[in-house]
């Protein structure tokens, strides 16, 4: 099987097909990513197809010095960010809780853990809305998009004790925020 | 080490990324700690918690979406005879060297082509030379005639100083 570096490269040369190929490989991460920074369901497709066009558009300029992943989340980071920061304006964070673009049929009778999940998405998202921006996309790479630490230096542009930092802290005020859903309710001096 | 420090690397730990020495002091710590026993306990139980987060299955036609996308961008962005005119990268240093040689050559044209119209010595001068050149020849005459009464001009005359003047 073929490198992401070396599809990379047959796209720089004009080989469309190994863009497609890149795509298959990666779109479903990017999405989630994406939808995590998000919550908003519908809007995270284009967000993503902006994503790749950004790789696309720079595949022209393509040098493989860095991992493919690593400049991928880059640019999901930089476009979900645009986003928030530009939605944030507008939309209040309960609307965006409440607008997940989930299809709710009203007339079915909805179970006790579709509303357990959705309740617990939301809490999550909020959650991890309220961490410091670096402390979020840390723990979201390292966490849900599987990254290494080295990776996710690479991503912020940090060092890695950098990076075990703030998956550290970030999980300390995770911890204090999410007691609720967590069997034991002690203080642990956080 | 204290709780403090045990808790910065209890996540480190529990993603098994800690050296030998440090997971053994870690366990040792973990056997008589109850406050960071739990807190090991919650912060594992908080990574399962992250997980009922679940993911979204894309649409099916991702890729071709992107595409047809792909190309309605492209289009977009075809510039216009006045786009492509803007578009244009201007190479500066042949410009400048196109420049420098058009220098050179004014300079050189100006400074070595033959001077045709004389410009300078218009006929009005060449009267006014006449009229000088007549009122010079009168003084002369003049002067000869007031110099005539002391007689002829004697050319043999020693003017040196080697002559005996008296």
């Amino acid at each position: 099987m073929e490198s992401d570096i070396e599809l990379m490269l047959r796209t720089k040369a004009g080989d469309d097909s190994a863009f497609s190929e890149l795509m298959n490989r990666h779109y479903k991460g990017v999405l989630n990513y994406i939808y995590r920074f998000t919550n908003l369901r519908e809007n995270s497709e284009d967000l993503a197809q902006e994503v790749f066009l950004r790789v696309y558009r720079s595949a022209k300029q393509y040098r493989p010095e860095a991992k493919f992943t690593t400049w991928l989340y880059k640019i999901a980071t930089n476009v979900s960010l645009t986003y928030v920061k530009k939605k944030n304006k507008n939309v209040s964070l309960d609307e965006m809780n409440e607008n997940t673009g989930e299809v709710e049929d009203s007339g079915v009778e909805i179970s006790d853990d579709i509303i357990y999940r959705k309740e617990i998405k939301n809490v999550i998202f909020s959650a991890m809305e309220s961490l410091p921006e670096r402390e979020k996309i840390a723990i979201m790479l390292c966490k849900y998009e599987g990254l290494s630490y080295e990776e996710t230096a690479s991503v912020l542009e940090c060092t890695v004790g950098a990076v075990k930092a703030y998956v550290h802290r970030g999980r300390m005020k995770l911890i204090s925020k999410l007691k609720p859903y967590l069997t034991e309710e002690e203080e642990y001096g956080l | 080490m204290d709780c403090k420090d045990i808790k910065e690397i209890l996540t480190q730990y529990s993603l098994d990324d800690l050296g030998q020495v440090e997971k053994v002091g870690v366990e040792r710590h973990l056997e008589g700690c109850r406050e960071c026993k739990m807190f090991l306990s919650q912060s594992q139980e908080l990574w399962s918690l992250l997980d009922t987060w679940e993911e979204i299955e894309p649409g099916g036609k991702f890729v071709s979406n992107f595409w047809d996308k792909a190309s309605i961008e492209e289009t977009k962005l075809q510039p216009g005879f006045l786009g492509k005119l803007r578009n244009l990268k201007p190479n500066w240093s042949l410009a400048g060297a196109m420049a420098s040689i058009f220098l050179v050559s004014v300079l050189t044209f100006a400074v070595f082509s033959p001077d045709t119209t004389n410009t300078l010595f218009t006929s009005a001068d060449e009267q006014d030379e006449l009229i000088l050149m007549e009122l010079d020849d009168a003084l002369s005459r003049e002067t000869a005639d007031v110099l005539s009464i002391y007689g002829p001009w004697d050319d043999t005359l020693d003017v040196s100083g080697n002559g005996d003047m008296n």
